[in-house]
């Protein structure tokens, strides 16, 4: 068989790749490419890998700067309708799912409203703080909103649209409105500023993170590579420390006694 | 009539010899003349019956699971184990019968693994704890549907959501001796605003 070329060429690849996923696996450092990742993503991506060059932001914006050519090598959405598109216009390669989350409501540490519940974000002078609806947190929020019949009345309330999650955060930290929709994780990065109020389980949107290597990126074994650690046990258990959920809900642990003990 | 006519002499027998092993309280959970499931072909709903609809599919879940945990515990006798049985079955077909409505409707029913219950600590260690949790939950369903039965507009659906709080006011009467409850008590038991309701149930998930 004649060494092509080619095959040499592939073959290096290749061995890249292995290479770039067995480090990554052994918990060494991807460097070298730059990942484009939701807002929420924006404490725990760096803990689990501080070599990328990370460009946070709301992950509509970031698609539409990967639709202009920006230099990105890894995508990381907040849901899994904005990469599908990507990949459908061939901009991604195909995304795979990593996190899951959940909504919650947070108000200023004083509380100046009262709010206690959802409900009360309905009644006449409370201020509230959404994310745009192109940012999946807002597409999130409007969907709970709608599925509980309130959306209207909240809707009245709505002072401010943001473009992502921690804007709406920051305004409500820092008691310009008196009540903001965001990620639980993202309420979790300013405990003494913010008290967190349930968004009823029932109304509960499922948000799905999803990620992939942009195809023009010049570092795709890298990229890989990165998409891997993420995937990976440690990249799980560290998205799992930073409070985001994993992808499947693990088995219940409700302690029980067993059957033998049947009264009579 | 279709539930009269249905009512066979071996149902007849069936039910007879429920009574004879499980006493009285059992057989009056017990399902009559095999009666027919409302109508869940109730179409396109209005915002606010969705609503509705979707709560009450939580709160079943809530239920389902509740009794789940109850019968896996081993901590209640033979009689509160068939009641438990009965309820868990009971609980299954009204989620089966909202998701179908909220289903037509173009909706997404929520299943078990998209909730995280949790009880307070203990709730399945002896079966006081239990039974009281039971007598609780029970409540919180009839308050929830009778509020429910009262606020959604499409007829069909309140009439289908009050036979689920009779149902459920039976299930509470079925654990209150045994749980040392009063058996009823109001002429107008609580009925539950959808605030209140949801309120009620996020004591009970995570």
């Amino acid at each position: 068989m004649r060494w092509t070329r080619t095959r040499v060429s592939a073959l290096i690849a290749a061995v890249a790749v292995a290479c770039a996923v067995a480090a990554s696996v052994a918990g060494a450092s991807v460097s070298g490419i730059t990942v484009y990742a939701a807002a929420s993503l924006t404490d725990v991506f760096p803990a689990i890998d501080s070599g990328p060059t990370y460009s946070f932001a709301g992950s509509n914006t970031l698609a539409a700067q990967i639709q202009l050519g920006a230099p990105a090598d890894v995508f990381a959405s907040a849901n899994t309708t904005i990469p599908a598109t990507l990949y459908a216009k061939g901009l991604i390669e195909k995304p795979v799912d990593f996190t899951r989350n959940t909504l919650v409501i947070v108000v200023p540490k004083s509380n100046p409203a009262g709010i206690t519940s959802i409900y009360d974000l309905t009644k006449p002078g409370v201020s509230v703080d959404i994310a745009a609806s192109g940012v999946p947190v807002g597409s999130y929020t409007l969907q709970i909103l709608s599925q509980m019949n309130i959306k209207s009345a909240v809707l009245a309330n709505v002072v401010s649209e943001e473009t992502d999650v921690r804007e709406v955060l920051s305004k409500v930290a820092l008691g310009q409105v008196d009540a903001g929709f965001v990620y639980s994780t993202d309420a979790q990065t300013v405990p003494g500023q913010v008290t967190v109020v349930k968004v009823p389980a029932w109304a509960q949107p499922k948000v799905t993170y999803a990620m992939a290597v942009v195809t023009k990126s010049p570092n795709q074994s890298s990229a890989q590579a990165f998409v891997n650690e993420v995937l990976s046990k440690a990249g799980q258990a560290k998205l799992a420390s930073f409070g985001f959920l994993p992808l499947h809900k693990p088995k219940e642990t409700i302690a029980t006694k067993p059957p033998e003990k049947k009264k009579k | 009539m279709r539930a009269v006519a249905a009512f066979t002499r071996a149902a007849a027998l069936r039910g007879g010899a429920a009574l004879l092993l499980t006493g009285a309280g059992l057989t009056a959970l017990a399902p009559t003349a095999e009666a027919t499931p409302p109508d869940s072909t109730l179409g396109a709903l209005p915002a606010g019956d969705l609503a509705y609809v979707r709560l009450l599919i939580a709160l079943e879940l809530l239920t389902i699971d509740f009794y789940g945990h109850a019968l896996a515990s081993g901590q209640l006798s033979a009689v509160e184990t068939r009641h438990a049985r009965l309820v868990h079955s009971n609980e299954r077909d009204h989620y089966a019968f909202l998701a179908r409505v909220l289903a037509a409707s173009g909706g997404v029913p929520l299943t078990s693994a998209d909730i995280d219950f949790s009880y307070p600590h203990g709730a399945f260690e002896s079966a006081s704890s239990l039974l009281d949790l039971a007598i609780t939950l029970e409540t919180l369903s009839l308050s929830a549907d009778l509020g429910a039965a009262g606020s959604v507009v499409t007829p069909a659906l309140s009439g289908a959501v009050a036979q689920i709080a009779a149902n459920e006011a039976q299930h509470r009467a079925a654990f209150a001796p045994a749980a040392k409850a009063t058996l009823f008590q109001d002429a107008f038991p609580e009925s539950f605003t959808i605030e209140e309701a949801s309120n009620a149930l996020d004591a009970y998930t995570s």
